[in-house]
């Protein structure tokens, strides 16, 4: 390899893996526990439980992860450049949120190969609601030139309950990151991987190649063909199975089924069977098993709550404690 | 001796409303009244203000002392000319007599020395003074003067947490040893607190202050302020311009000569400037461009997917046309703008191709698709979805344009009720009925769910796209105007009886489902919803009721035109909404008229022609007759228009004979037929003659029939001037009957006929105003 070979591979913007690759080095650097997605249909990395659960008692916690977001409604066949039903968010949560975060989010951009001092980078206000767990957060969109490349919050509530010690949420958006350092114009032209084969021809595998026709495929399933009574079935199935899970004082398996709710939810949203009164309901259910497992989970895995700052070793020790913190029924001008 | 003070809040990049807000809660308004929480703090602390010169003290340090500045992530105060040391101040405390203090041997007793010792003297430095002819003693003490050093770290924690956040957020864990969490706008990350050139350091929570400050977040470095006098200018040197007003001038600056680069003029419709003062600590304008293909999207379109999200401004061309160009504010190195313009203009691309997209569809699918698919869409839980709004909207832009109209248009009205959007309608009236059938259906198009905005005005693009005539269009586009209490008013009839028909219903549904608004509780806006309805029916002079309004909206509500889709809320707020509605819609009349201007006694009176006065309904309830009065002596629905008239002439003419005149004729029959009431036999609509004695009720009488009808004439003409004049003829009549006659004779005959007399002329008058509620002048 000639070294004006070279210099132009180095020069050359990152692939969509080699993002990930980076993001997942920083951030093991910064102490993180590196996790894998969750095995459910979640619409944004908050509700992986590493987020909504970890992130509700008073333990220290620091995790990172890529999270598949799957939302049914956004799918456009496969057809526009920047929408798609499935995609992926690079998510962080640290709690406590450390004093010099901001920075640090920073020098994880340079790690991407971000030059700051050529770029514009700007925090812009933006607050965050999840009306079906209950839970908000104020913070920013991180701007990159004009393009919101991350979502930055601190938690204040989770299902209801006051965050202490806060937890700051960092959400990339890894497609319009790889947009952006790349220089293309539509999500499918984003170069997943790239390699020389042995004769040196060099090879390209884009996001086209590999989610355009699911893109499609999924966008046709969720809109014209998923069958509504099934969903709506398996809906009320859900919700029955988290509440006996409950019941059981099971509130990680709990969660699971609320999961599983949200995205029968989101499916039958997508397939347009959902009236608006309906769906007001549907949110306001999958919201109070949300706070029902948030109650749970503080009382049964934390071992005391927020209040119980102490409590590290206690994770399976099963402390029955009656936490009742204000500000549980209190979000809904949140919401 | 004095010098200079610096406090610095360091903070993660503020929300740019709480930086105005910040701004404006330190700063004050430089008024007695309004000093800021810098004069008030520092006032408390006797570092400023004292002496007798309050008033003029604060607004002097507001001008010449003070200066609060702004940035995304720092609050700074300058304060200039600090003492060195608390002012003085001396404290009077009296204690018991001095015969009580000491014995008659001059020696302390135990209250004297007591009393001496609880002030921290000797019973020798006690004074004595002498009040009520008993001589007491007197504790003078001065008050401790701490040297301002001392003072400042309360000072500083008292600022920030005096400082109202509407929305205080967390951070981190709670403090160590702090009982809850400090709560900001954002985190806090460091302080700064300069005096004399020397850091005044002091703990908050988790924060040490000094004199360490935070330069530009990527292109400048940490820096000491060594003196308050020189904030601005290190600060500079990190790539951070403090001061607000300053950014606000290089941005202007910056955006003048960037459109003029393009031969253009920038414009902001949407007010990003004042966002973009607080996006940035070092800005620098910058121009764009964007394919010119885009140009065919409406220029609403356009100009908001650039203002929106992006805060950039558009630029014009001297004819008013858009350039395919945009400006924007930028915090980094200017020297870097080719890239960082590239990224813009890459993120304008996508937003006006995703624009494009959404607006082919909704022209592929047409207005009248997007109406037919309002029924899926809920307007408000309990009142229905957006096609019974679309009904109802029709009612009550037929009842309005069949009460503003003449005879002849009345079929016209009616024939549109039903008719497509595309029907040829002539005449600005049943325009107005064919736009409140399609006003809201561009709330299901694909362009406003992505700029909700845009409504109204994207539905005006869509109806003259589909063929309706052009004053339809115009008409569904201005129906949510205005849009506050200052900005334009539709620019057609035809939109001004639309926009009626839209918050009439608004404000009916906010009542019938028990959510009128209550105090600053206001969230459908409908303070602002009455207003536009006043100022419509003004600009238009629409003969509006606000009762019989309420009433037609009410009634859309009750009886829609398609039954299967009655709404029906049953927790109703208030046994009388119609007359709710009406008093709310009164007093934004009220309130503009006194914003013009107008002496509130005057506007109070011409009020008073729309809710009838005690003197003119006394006893009528108790009257048989009452109900079948003849029309020319009942009040007639008082409209806008017509209390407005009132008011203005009111105060045209109020120095002239004529309208004391007036005055006096209206008040002396009126502060006796508040008595017809007491009348246990109750009291005749109008009197009888043959009951009349004096030839001054003769005379009065005959005054009345004869100024009873040029004034009715005068005032449905809207001369009001000629109706007050026709009035005045009452005075000279109404003074002779007083002089001659005893209203409250012992004969109930003759009382309740005379009383009956009075009552009638204060409903005549009473028509131009209650004038009771105006001080008389007799002459």
């Amino acid at each position: 390899m000639t070294s004006a070979n070279a210099r132009s591979v180095v020069t050359r913007p990152p692939t969509y893996q080699a993002i990930i690759g980076a993001l997942q080095s920083f951030w093991e650097r910064q102490g993180c526990v590196v996790m894998q997605p969750y095995h459910t249909e979640v619409g944004a990395g908050t509700f992986n439980p590493a987020t909504f659960l970890r992130c509700l008692d008073a333990r220290p916690w620091r995790a990172a992860y890529v999270e598949p977001s799957t939302r049914p409604a956004d799918g456009r066949y496969g057809a526009n450049p920047f929408r798609l039903g499935h995609y992926y968010q690079y998510q962080v949560v640290i709690k406590p949120s450390p004093p010099d975060i901001q920075d640090v989010y920073l020098q994880s951009l340079q790690a991407l190969g971000i030059d700051l001092r050529k770029h514009d980078i700007r925090f812009v206000e933006d607050n965050w609601e999840g009306p079906t767990l209950g839970a908000w957060g104020q913070g920013w969109e991180v701007w990159a030139d004009g393009m919101e490349i991350t979502q930055f919050t601190y938690f204040q509530q989770l299902g209801g309950f006051d965050c202490d010690p806060v937890t700051i949420e960092l959400t990339y958006g890894l497609e319009r990151i790889a947009m952006y350092l790349q220089g293309v114009d539509s999500v499918y032209d984003i170069v997943w991987s790239r390699w020389t084969e042995p004769g040196g021809s060099e090879r390209v595998v884009t996001y086209g190649d590999v989610y355009q026709e699911n893109e499609r495929e999924f966008s046709r399933y969720n809109f014209e063909v998923s069958d509504a009574g099934m969903l709506f079935r398996h809906f009320a199935e859900f919700e029955a199975e988290a509440q006996r899970c409950l019941d059981a004082g099971l509130p990680i398996p709990a969660y699971d089924y609320v999961l599983k709710c949200s995205h029968a939810f989101n499916m039958l949203d997508a397939r347009g069977v959902i009236s608006v009164t309906d769906r007001t309901a549907h949110i306001a259910s999958v919201r109070d098993l949300a706070r029902k497992v948030a109650a749970l989970y503080l009382e049964v895995v934390a071992g005391g709550g927020p209040e119980d700052a102490d409590a590290e070793s206690s994770v399976n020790s099963h402390v029955n404690h009656t936490d009742d913190k204000p500000g549980s029924a209190t979000t809904a001008g949140d919401a | 001796m004095s010098a200079d003070w610096l406090f610095e809040i360091g903070v993660e990049e503020l929300p740019y409303k709480t930086c105005q807000s910040l701004l404006a809660q330190l700063r004050g308004k430089g008024s007695a009244e309004a000093p800021g929480l810098v004069y008030e703090t520092l006032a408390a602390e006797r570092l400023v203000g004292g002496g007798d010169g309050g008033v003029a003290d604060a607004v002097a340090f507001a001008e010449t002392r003070l200066k609060v500045m702004v940035a995304p992530r720092r609050v700074a105060v300058v304060v200039s000319d600090l003492p060195r040391e608390q002012t003085a101040q001396t404290q009077r405390f009296r204690g018991p007599r001095v015969d009580v203090a000491f014995g008659p041997d001059g020696v302390p007793t135990k209250a004297g020395a007591g009393f001496a010792r609880g002030k921290g003297l000797t019973p020798d430095r006690l004074q004595r003074e002498t009040s009520e002819g008993n001589e007491f003693v007197v504790a003078v003490i001065e008050a401790e003067r701490r040297a301002t050093e001392l003072v400042l770290p309360g000072v500083c924690r008292r600022l920030i947490t005096a400082l109202q956040i509407p929305r205080g957020m967390r951070w981190g864990a709670r403090p160590a040893g702090a009982d809850d969490y400090l709560r900001f706008s954002r985190p806090l990350r460091w302080l700064v607190c300069v005096y004399a050139g020397r850091p005044v350091p002091f703990d908050f929570y988790d924060l040490h202050a000094g004199d360490v400050s935070q330069g530009h977040r990527v292109l400048g470095r940490p820096l000491i302020v060594d003196q308050a006098g020189h904030y601005e200018r290190h600060l500079r040197e990190q790539h951070v311009i403090v001061d607000h007003d300053e950014r606000r001038r290089l941005i202007v600056e910056g955006l003048d000569a960037a459109a003029s680069g393009l031969g253009g003029r920038w414009f902001d419709p949407a007010g990003v400037l004042e966002e973009n003062i607080y996006l940035a600590e070092w800005p620098s304008v910058h121009s764009g461009s964007f394919d010119e293909r885009h140009l065919r999207l409406p220029s609403e379109v356009l100009i908001t997917a650039m203002q929106a999200h992006q805060r950039y401004c558009p630029v014009e061309d001297a004819a008013g046309n858009l350039l395919p160009a945009f400006l924007y504010v930028s915090n980094a190195d200017p020297a870097a703008a080719a890239l960082i313009t590239h990224g813009n203009e890459r993120v304008l691309e996508g937003r006006l191709d995703d624009a494009e997209f959404s607006y082919d569809r909704d022209l592929a699918e047409g207005l009248e698709a997007m109406a037919s698919r309002l029924g899926e869409v809920v307007f408000h839980a309990r009142l229905g979805s957006l096609a019974d709004k679309s009904a109802r909207l029709v009612a009550v832009a037929q009842w309005l344009a069949g009460g503003v109209g003449r005879p002849a248009d009345a079929a016209a009205i009616a024939a549109v009720g039903d008719q497509g959007l595309t029907v040829r309608v002539t005449g600005e009236l049943p325009a107005a009925v064919v736009a409140a059938r399609f006003a809201k259906a561009d709330l299901v198009s694909q362009v406003v769910i992505e700029f909700p905005s845009l409504q109204g005005r994207v539905g005006g693009v869509y109806a003259e796209k589909a063929g309706a005539t052009p004053a339809v269009a115009q008409a569904i586009a201005e129906h949510y105007l205005p849009l506050s209490a200052v900005a334009p008013v539709p620019a057609s009839l035809a939109g001004g009886l639309a926009a009626i028909a839209d918050k009439i219903d608004n404000m009916a549904g906010a009542w019938l489902a028990g959510e009128k608004p209550s105090g600053s509780r206001d969230p459908y806006g409908l303070r602002r919803a009455a207003m536009g309805i006043v100022r419509i029916a003004l600009e238009y002079d629409l003969k509006v009721a606000p009762r019989a309004l309420a009433s037609a909206a009410i009634r859309a509500y009750a009886e829609p035109a398609d039954r299967t889709r009655a709404v029906l809320p049953s927790n109703a707020s208030g046994a009388d909404p119609e007359g709710e509605i009406a008093d709310f819609i009164w007093e934004r009349l009220e309130v503009l008229l006194l914003d013009e201007g107008l002496p509130f006694a005057l506007v109070e009176a011409a009020l008073g022609a729309a809710a009838p006065s005690a003197a003119s309904t006394a006893g009528a309830a108790s009257t048989p007759g009452a109900a079948a009065a003849p029309a020319a002596v009942r009040p007639l629905p008082v409209d806008l228009p017509r209390v407005a008239a009132l008011a203005r002439t009111f105060a045209r003419v109020q120095d002239e004979a004529f309208f004391n005149d007036v005055v006096v004729a209206y008040t002396r029959p009126a502060a006796l037929a508040a008595r017809a009431a007491a009348e246990p036999g109750g009291v005749a609509v109008a009197p009888d003659p043959a009951l009349f004695v004096h030839e001054s009720e003769h005379a009065l009488a005959a005054a009345v029939a004869e100024v009873r009808d040029p004034l009715a004439t005068a005032l449905a003409g809207g001369d009001v001037e000629a109706a007050l004049l026709a009035a005045a003829a009452l005075r000279a009549p109404i003074d002779r009957y007083f002089d001659a006659v005893l209203v409250m004779d012992q004969d109930p005959a003759l009382r309740a006929n005379r009383l009956a007399q009075l009552r009638q002329i204060t409903i005549l008058l009473g028509s131009l105003g209650d004038f009771a509620r105006l001080p008389v002048q007799q002459g």
